[in-house]
């Protein structure tokens, strides 16, 4: 387990009296991603890339300098790391730069426990293209079998569109397999690491995904920060998105000549402080320990999944078997709505809880709850007595409704 | 339902106030109209009320909590007949005290008026001070009036009633537009004053016991004077 002592880093929980299990959707800063942010704002906010001034220097420097620490923590080269708003842009951007890629004879492979992020821009995009999107029906408990995923990847696969961890129940696909089966075939692979990036080690080029997208918000970095990382020699050859400001080497009056990836595609002015604040995260999450992280999430998971399942009058999402979920649990109490469950825990405890449906409906739906869940998600910062509450909590709310 | 529909009315006075319930008053109105509608409330505003209550209850009390959560719907009708008897009520007496200048026309109790001078046509004194004895002939009861007074057109009734049940008959003296009355009324000035705190008509007055009781005041009560002080 982690050292408690990491808790005093986080403002909130120390000016706040707050149990916080919605990580999964929104982490907690620590201080030195706050600094980094006052930083910029109050000693040399400018632009980057286009003002020759001191200030103009220092925040490109400073910004460029993220990309190099964000690029290193995932095993990317920098020129990989396109700098957006969020994973959903990310995967947005991808749908788009690949549109004009995709002939009637091809199709997408996705999964039905797809994140409304990773599913709904190719949905349209089969719509409007006349291509098939291939489903991969997950199993009763939302996991996988690689052979589920060989069975679909064939030569008419062109895009393979896989969560690295799913945020309605934390399961994990076989990444390694679906890529090998998906290159086999000449098919990309895009990866939505939304939940995966900010708990695991992860090494874009060792794991050989072609698209990475995922977000700084879930990772102690700022909201509006997010990061498409995509191989240099894909695109390069791919077209730009949205353009104007900061994409440009060259415009005359009939013609455009686009800068290198990864500037092609960041448009318009950036995020700056954003991207600065979520230097400041990763190198904290660093200082910490991937590993460390992983570990110390496995282990409140495994006790808060095991309580559950002893607990009466609980319903739970996705595998029992704790070594397949990866912080993230989702229970239903038996005779209660989520939304009730959520607002009684706040009200009870302050304990801090997601409810609804995780905009991963169809996940939902095929896991049993179409009218949503409550799901606890854990982070570096939670401890064994938060859990503990929790857990106690819970077992008025379920005994309310015995 | 029920809820949504409490929540709106509520949030819709707490709204003048105050823009944080606005919104919550433009939620309750949706989910009533798309209950009315026969549709979900998408708002989800009225879970949110059960689980804020329910979970206030469950912090003192298991017990109570899971007694509540099994009978909400029928606790909440309850409270909602309840709650709007007594928004009718409250409307009902806040009328009574424009009108007639009490909550209360019957029984004269009413919290934004002393009860003393609650159904009282008060009348001044003009600094004179009257110490004369009562005038020959006058015993019983008298009922001091004034002739446009509301109070006292409204308690006419209630007298004649009360009159033929005791068989006691007030003597009725007008004293807005006699002077007699108005100096015999004023030679019983201390003693109304002392138990009415107010001079006012309508004034009962037992000439026997020297005591008084003013206003509009019910029939129980009226009966109750005459039979202490006959």
């Amino acid at each position: 387990m982690l050292n408690k002592k990491i808790r005093e880093d986080f403002p909130v929980l120390v000016n706040r009296q707050i149990i916080y299990l919605d990580s999964a959707c929104m982490s907690l800063k620590p201080t030195p991603v706050i600094n980094a942010l006052n930083k910029y704002y109050t000693e040399y906010g400018s632009c980057a890339g286009r003002s020759q001034h001191r200030l103009g220097k220092e925040t490109e420097m400073n910004f460029e300098d993220a990309r190099n620490k964000i690029a290193s923590f995932i095993g990317a080269r920098s020129s990989e790391v396109i700098f957006t708003k969020n994973t959903t842009e990310s995967i947005n951007l991808v749908a788009h730069i690949l549109e004009d890629t995709f002939t009637k004879d091809k199709k997408i492979v996705i999964s039905n426990m797809e994140h409304h992020s990773a599913f709904v821009p190719f949905q349209l995009l089969s719509k409007k293209r006349k291509i098939t999107l291939d489903f991969v029906i997950a199993k009763e408990d939302g996991t996988f079998d690689v052979k589920q995923w060989t069975d679909k990847i064939d030569k008419s696969t062109q895009l393979v569109v896989i969560h690295h961890t799913t945020n309605s129940v934390g399961t994990r696909p076989p990444l390694r397999e679906i890529v090998k089966a998906a290159h086999d075939h000449g098919a990309l692979v895009l990866l939505d690491g939304a939940q995966g990036i900010p708990h695991s080690e992860f090494n874009f080029k060792r794991e050989n995904v072609d698209f990475l997208a995922f977000s700084g918000h879930k990772m102690l970095g700022p909201t509006g920060t997010g990061c498409l990382v995509a191989k240099d020699e894909l695109v390069e050859k791919l077209p730009p998105f949205i353009v104007g400001g900061e994409t440009i080497e060259k415009v005359t009056l009939v013609d455009t000549i686009f800068l290198k990836p990864p500037h092609k595609y960041e448009g318009g002015l950036q995020d700056y402080a954003g991207f600065v604040g979520l230097g400041a995260a990763v190198e904290y999450l660093k200082r910490i320990g991937m590993n460390n992280i992983e570990q110390h999430c496995q282990e409140l998971t495994k006790e808060l999944l095991n309580e559950l399942i002893s607990m009466d009058g609980i319903t739970i999402y996705g595998p029992l078997d704790h070594k397949k979920r990866h912080a993230i649990i989702t229970f239903n109490v038996q005779g209660a709505r989520p939304h009730e469950v959520a607002i009684m825990l706040d009200d009870m405890k302050n304990i801090a809880v997601r409810s609804g449906v995780f905009c991963a409906e169809p996940a939902m739906t095929h896991l049993g709850a179409p009218q949503g869940a409550v799901r606890a998600s854990l982070y570096l910062y939670n401890t064994k007595e938060e859990v503990e509450v929790f857990l106690d909590a819970l077992k008025k709310i379920a005994g309310m409704y015995k | 339902m029920v809820l949504c529909i409490v929540a709106l009315v509520i949030f819709g006075v707490l709204g003048i106030f105050s823009a944080r319930y606005r919104q919550l008053t433009g939620e309750a109105f949706n989910c009533v109209v798309r209950k009315i509608t026969l549709r979900p409330c998408d708002t989800k505003l009225d879970e949110k009320i059960r689980a804020k209550i329910l979970a206030k209850v469950l912090r003192h009390s298991p017990q109570a909590a899971s007694f509540l959560n099994k009978n909400f719907e029928v606790l909440s009708i309850v409270f909602t007949v309840i709650f709007f008897a007594s928004l009718g009520y409250t409307i009902y007496s806040l009328y009574n005290l424009l009108v007639f200048g009490t909550c209360d026309p019957v029984t004269g109790n009413c919290v934004f008026v002393p009860p003393t001078n609650s159904v009282v046509t008060q009348i001044q004194l003009n600094g004179t001070n009257y110490t004369g004895k009562p005038p020959c002939g006058l015993e019983g009861f008298i009922e001091f009036y004034g002739a446009e007074c509301p109070h006292c057109a409204k308690m006419k009734p209630i007298l004649e009633k009360v009159e033929i049940e005791t068989g006691v008959n007030f003597t009725k003296l007008e004293i807005w537009h006699n002077d007699t009355n108005r100096d015999i009324f004023l030679t019983h000035a201390d003693s109304i004053q002392k138990d009415c705190g107010v001079l006012g008509v309508p004034t009962f007055y037992s000439v026997k016991t020297d005591r008084a009781i003013c206003g509009e005041i019910n029939e129980a009560r009226l009966k109750r004077f005459i039979l202490e002080n006959g």
